[in-house]
This record gives C-alpha cells, structure tokens and sequence, in this order.
C-alpha cells in the first residue's frame, strides 16, 4: 500500500512539472513562433493529461485500498488537481479544433497555477483522508464533477478573453499589429471560442449549483440558505448569464462581453478559495 | 404621452435592462458575503462601530437577501424576464409553425450562405438526387412545385429557440417554489434524549413552537469512528408513533434525512446528557494505602470512599492518541486544584498521575445521547426541483441543439439545370463549414 501511495502522489508530482513546461512552451513559441516550441507544448500538455488521468484513478484506487474508498474529489487538494484534468483535456480539444497554439500560452497559465498551488502551498494537505458524516454523499461528487468541469471551461474563456482585450485594445487605436498579435486568431474567432466555452461552463455551472443545492438539502435539509459560497457561485452565475445576454445587446458585444468574461473567471477564484481562505460558511475544503 | 409609456415598456421588456440587472445582483450580493448575516446586534456593534452599525441597519444589510431593496431587484428582475419573453415569443412559435419554406429572391438575397450550381440532367433527376442526399442529414423535406420551380425545405432543430423560452420559465418556477417554501414552510429543531418522544419542534426566528401531530421517539444513537478516530457516522434510530401507536420505525444519518407526513428530519446535532463510568481504583500512598475497590463514576463530582477525594469524568474518547480508548477523569484531592488526567483502556499499567494518591484502571465507559434533530416543511421544494429539471432541459436546448434549415430551388434553365441551395444557422460560424460540405457534395453528385 505504501508503494502505490507513492507512485498516485508521484504521478500528480510529475504533473505538475509536465504542465509547467508546456507552459513555457507555449509562451515561447508566442514570443518566437518557432513551430517546435509549439508542438512541444502540445506534446507536453497531452503527456501531462494522461500522467494526471494516472495519477487520480490511482488515487482512486488506493483509497479503496485503505478501506476508505471515495472519489478522488472531496478535498481541495483534490478539487485542484480535478480542475488542471478538466481544463487540460477543454484546453486541448479546443487546440485540435481551431489549430491555433497561441491560447496555450493564456490558459496553462491557469492549469499550471492550479497545480503549483496544490503541490506546494503548506495550507493544502494531500493525504487522502476519509470523509466526515456530511461529505458522504453521490451528489458531493456530481457536485464537484460539474463544477469544476465548469470552471475549466470557465478559465479557457478567460485567457481567450485576455487574448481578445490585447488584441481589441491595439486594433481600437489603429496601431499596428506587432508581430505576435498578427498571429493571434482573428477577434471573430477569439469571440467565437470565449462563447462555446461559455456554452459548455455555463449549464455546468448550473448543473453544479443544483446539485449542490439537492445536496445542502439533504444533508442540512435546506436547499439554498445564502452561505457566502453558495452566494459567490450565485454571483459568478450571473456574471456569465450576463455575457451571454450581452450578445444580444448593442453596445456590450465585443470588448464589453470579454470583460464580463473575465471578472466571470474571477468570481470563480472567489468561489472557489477566497471563500474558503477570507469568508467562513458550510463548505469545509479549507478547514 | 403614450410614446412616453411606450419607451417605458420597451425599457422594462429590453434585454439591456436585463444585463444591467444580473450585473447589479452579482454586485450588491458580494456585500452579503463580506458582512455576516443574522448576527446580533452586540456583535455588529463590536465589529463595526455604532455609526456604520446605524448604515447597516437602515439598508437592512444583516439580512440583505431578504431586505426590501433586493427583494425590490428580484421583482424587477422578474418582472423583466417575463414581458420580455412574452414579448418575443410569438414570433418565435409563428416561426416554429409556418417558417418560409419557399426559397424566394427575396429570401435567398437575406441569407448569406448560398450559391447556384448549373448541371447538366433534368430538374427532376436533380431535385430527387439532392433530396436523397440532403435527407441522410437533415431528415424528411418539405418539397413544394411552384409553376416550372421545385422547392426543398429541410430543417433541424426545430424546437431549439424554445430552449430559452424554457429556461426562463423555469426561472419564474423556482422563484415560485421559494416563495411557496418561505410563506407555507418552516425551519426548526427538536432534541430527543436517547429512549424518550418529542412532538414539539422550536422554529427559528423568535416563531412559537409547532406541536406536531405525531411524536417522534430516539430509540438509541451511535457515533461510530474510523479507525483513525474521526467520527464516521452519527446515527440515530427513530420511532414515529401516532396515538401511542408505532406506525414506523426508521434510522436517520447525515445525508440520510427521514420524511413523515410532509416533515422532513435531519441529523444534524447531538449531545451527551450524562456519563457513567466504572474503574477500579488502587490506592497507592496515605492512610488506606493498598486499599482497592471498583467504583462508578459520573460526569458530577463523586467522593471516593475513605476520603475527602472527589472525581468525575469529563470526556471520553473512542480513540486518544492512537492508543485506543480512553476517559479523562477530573480528581480534586486534599482541597487542591483539580488534576485532569486520562485513563487508557489498552494500557492498564500506566499511570498516566502519578503525583496523585490513587491509580485508576478502566473498566467500562457509557455515555448517555440526545440527538439534535433539524425539521424543516417546505412545501415549495419539489416545485424548485421541477424548475431545475426544466432549466437544465431549456439550457441543454440553448445550446447543444442547433437549428439548421437549408432551402434548395431546382429549375431548368434553358439549357441546364441551376441548382440553388441555401442555408442559415445561428451557429453561422460552425455551419459554414457544414455548408460548403454540402455544396462540395451535391457537385460530385452524378445524375
Ligand atoms: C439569470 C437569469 C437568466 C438566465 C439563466 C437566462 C438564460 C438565457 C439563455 C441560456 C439564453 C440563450 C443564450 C444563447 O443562446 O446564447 C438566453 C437568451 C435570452 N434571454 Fe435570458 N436568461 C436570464 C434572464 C433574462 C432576462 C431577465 C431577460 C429579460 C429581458 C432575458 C432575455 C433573453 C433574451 C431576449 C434572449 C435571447 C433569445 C433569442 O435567442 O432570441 N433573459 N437567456
């Protein structure tokens, strides 16, 4: 048992690695377009998906092993870890879809940050622990499932948004493209990407919020009782019902729908540690 | 006067209101999460100071999700979704039932996706190759002959601009359902000593106490652990009686709520009434120095025989330390301050004070529970959760079900047969590529 505790935590190490050296690639092929550095961070990033595939059904298992056998997905280490899966594998298909590398440098970013803080913070236990009365429950893992599917979708938004307010920002003053942006997507496109990301979060996020409401009602016997988290996912929800009712408004598409999209990728960090690290409320991942 | 009303109208129905509004519900939302709600007034004066205490109170931001103000937002917010659906859906269903089905010039100059192919082949080899084709797809056409013309209408995706419809009914539906729950249900607790009923359940908020009209008995509760000492379950085993009667025996765990007549029972709190302890006591030093003898102990001071010595136990553990259970006794000797130490079950040898003058050895442990029982009524839920379905539903139909409608005019133009095919989709951008896949097609048809 021992061995195998090692090689699931090893794996995620790993991992952590593989995606910051994507990463890296992915920002020098922007800075240099060199067609290597691209591919190597493809190759990069699709090694350290399936590391991390691994890693968590590894995880998985040696729970079981220790007789205390739960989804990889009820504490915040674990919820990060989910979160990097989940934005690597949105990541990557979108990368095979449009053929365009240079969103890798504006969403690895997330991923690899997700990671670093799992693995490094002092604040973030990895051991696998068993669950507390209120955890043992299927809607905890429908819950964490779709929203952290949720999330990813969310944080590809966002760096696309980025890529669409650089760019946007030169196009408005009629400045040059400098060499770099010329190689962005076009800003249709880039529009185009922030809006299916959001299609997909956006019922996930939703689907999320039920399930956690279905679960706060069994266990608490009250579906929605205004708990700072619940209220920031209430928060974040709006956000990006917002953008998506900015399209079919004059005067909030483009650049305005892109800002929406990215204070959307900042009420989930709130959700999801501020809470948890500044506010105090029902969800215990911190704690 | 009346463009006036007019204007206010069109404000009141526009998606422009809308946006501004979800904004300004995601802004003074965070406000609630920063200031913690339903405290009491001490506490607000301590963290705040009386003159932002005053400001608070006046907006009513202790309990913000139910002041006048948001409650104000939430109507606007609702009234808006609902004209403004209203407004739009019946040219919405107008087209779901009669859409343009005949590609006129008109039209065809309206779309941005078409082109015309001239093929050798009469008109109506062409008409039914195209619509063999096209069927694999895009299913079943509407086919129309119009003097020397023949029409095609395919359509996919029919119902998907219903999808929005239904989600923001659902919308309306939930916020019914909460409003149903807030004026017909209630919150409150009940605890229940192990081996005694209860039929009274306190309500939150100051409201007088409900008297159910069934009572609700605590057979037994049981905490149990892993075997690294966390609690793992509490359980409590319940029994429902109507006029003395057992009518249903049942356990309730977290996670595990029980349902009688429209009350809903939650584990959600318990406590120890008393505890009873046995040891046996060997007395190591002073006037009755190698007396033993067994002796109960409970959670109040006991004087131990031959002396002016009291004990008491103050807490036990399944699992101290690791060492495996175990009781922390209090003892106050000669008038001095009380001494806590613990007693192990698996060590029996050691002595865990041994400035004192007696040694203890565990015998038995028992502890007596009440079980905290949350209840709730809330009439409202299932209509909450009917919304929800019907949210996901609507959402999955927003946005994974796309329509697409392809129109096809085939006619014999002097010498050849032109070809018109046209499409649209909202999705323009994905389609676009479907389109030129179908054009690409129909030229290698032969016919
Ligand atoms: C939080 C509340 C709301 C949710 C979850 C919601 C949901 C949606 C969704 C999912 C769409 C489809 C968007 C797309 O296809 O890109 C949509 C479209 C729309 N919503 Fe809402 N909505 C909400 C509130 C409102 C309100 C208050 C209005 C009032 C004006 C409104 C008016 C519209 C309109 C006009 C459309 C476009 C319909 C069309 O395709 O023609 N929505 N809504």
């Amino acid at each position: 048992m021992e061995s195998s505790l090692f090689i699931s935590g090893k794996l995620l190490s790993i991992t952590t690695f593989v995606y910051f050296f994507a990463m890296v690639f992915y920002i020098i092929y922007v800075v240099s377009k060199g067609n290597t550095m691209g591919l190597l961070g493809t190759i990069f990033t699709v090694a350290g998906f399936f590391i991390e595939t691994g890693g968590l059904v590894l995880r998985w298992v040696e729970s079981y092993q220790m007789g205390i056998g739960r989804a990889p997905l009820t504490n915040l280490y674990e919820s990060l870890v989910f979160f990097a899966w989940c934005g690597a594998g949105i990541y990557l298909a979108f990368e095979f879809y449009y053929k365009n590398k240079f969103m890798g440098a504006f969403v690895l970013p997330f991923i690899s940050i997700a990671m670093a803080y799992a693995s490094f913070s002092p604040n973030i236990s990895q051991e696998i622990q068993p669950l507390v009365p209120a955890l043992q429950s299927n809607w905890l893992i429908y819950h964490v499932i779709t929203c952290f599917f949720a999330y990813a979708a969310f944080a590809v938004a966002c760096g696309v948004s980025i890529m669409y307010v650089i760019k946007n920002r030169k196009e408005e003053k009629k400045q040059q493209l400098g060499n770099i942006l010329s190689f962005f997507p076009s800003s249709a496109t880039l529009d185009d990407i922030n809006y299916k990301a959001i299609a997909i979060g956006f019922p996930m996020l939703t689907l999320g919020i039920i399930t956690g409401a279905a679960w706060a009602n069994y266990a608490w016997g009250s579906y929605w009782s205004w708990d700072p988290k619940e209220t920031w996912s209430l928060i974040t929800w709006f956000v990006y019902a917002a953008f998506l009712h900015a399209r079919f408004t004059r005067g909030w598409r483009g650049k305005r729908a892109a800002w929406l999209s990215i204070i959307g990728f900042f009420a989930v960090i709130v959700t999801y540690l501020g809470v948890n690290l500044l506010l105090s409320g029902l969800h215990s991942y911190a704690s | 006067m009346a463009i006036k009303k007019d204007k206010f109208w069109g404000f009141l129905s526009s998606v422009s209101l809308a946006v501004v509004l979800l904004i300004v519900l995601a802004a003074t939302s965070i406000i609630g999460t920063l200031i913690p709600q339903n405290g009491s007034y001490e506490e607000y004066l301590n963290q705040f100071g009386p003159v932002f205490t005053k400001v608070i109170e006046t907006l009513d931001l202790f309990d913000m999700y139910h002041s006048w103000w948001f409650i104000f937002l939430l109507t606007l917010f609702t009234v808006n979704l609902i004209l403004c659906s209203l407004k739009r859906l019946p040219p919405v269903l107008e087209q779901i039932k009669n859409p343009k089905k005949i590609l006129t010039e008109e039209l065809e100059r309206s779309l941005s996706l078409s082109d015309t192919l001239r093929k050798k082949g009469s008109p109506e080899r062409w008409k039914e190759a195209v619509k063999e084709l096209l069927s694999k797809r895009y299913g079943t056409p509407d086919g129309e002959k119009i003097d020397d013309k023949s029409y095609l209408y395919f359509e996919k995706g029919k119902y998907s601009r219903l999808g929005v419809y239904i989600t923001h009914l659902s919308i309306v539906i939930i916020m019914i359902g909460g409003l149903i729950g807030a004026f017909f249900g209630f919150r409150g607790f009940i605890n229940i000593p192990e081996g005694s009923a209860a039929n009274q359940v306190f309500l939150r908020g100051g409201r007088a106490p409900y008297n159910m009209d069934f009572v609700i008995r605590c057979d037994k509760f049981t905490l149990s652990y892993y075997p690294m000492g966390m609690v793992k379950e509490y359980r409590s085993d319940v029994t429902i009686l109507e006029n003395g009667r057992e009518v249903k025996k049942d356990y309730l765990i977290v996670n595990r709520p029980l349902t009688y007549r429209g009350l809903t029972f939650y584990q959600s709190s318990y406590g120890v009434i008393d505890r009873h302890a046995k040891v046996r006591v060997f007395v190591k030093s002073g006037p009755n120095k190698g007396k033993s003898f067994e002796m109960d102990i409970t959670d109040k001071f006991v004087n131990i025989p031959f002396s002016g010595d009291y004990v008491k136990v103050i807490e036990h553990y399944p699992n101290l330390e690791n060492f495996g259970p175990a009781m922390i006794l209090q003892i106050a000797e000669d008038g001095a301050m009380p001494v806590n130490f613990p007693v192990y079950k698996n060590l029996p040898d050691n002595d865990m004070n041994p400035q004192s003058k007696y040694f203890f050895k565990y015998l038995e442990n028992e502890e007596h529970y009440y079980t905290g029982l949350q209840v709730t009524k809330d009439p409202g839920v299932w209509i909450v959760w009917t919304g929800c379905i019907m949210m996901m539903f609507g959402l999955y139909y927003s946005f994974f079900v796309v329509r697409k409608r392809i129109w096809v005019r085939v006619f014999f133009e002097g010498e050849r047969t032109a070809i018109t095919v046209a499409g649209h989709s909202p999705r323009s951008r994905m389609f676009e590529e479907e389109f030129a896949k179908i054009l690409e097609d129909i030229k290698q048809l032969n016919v």
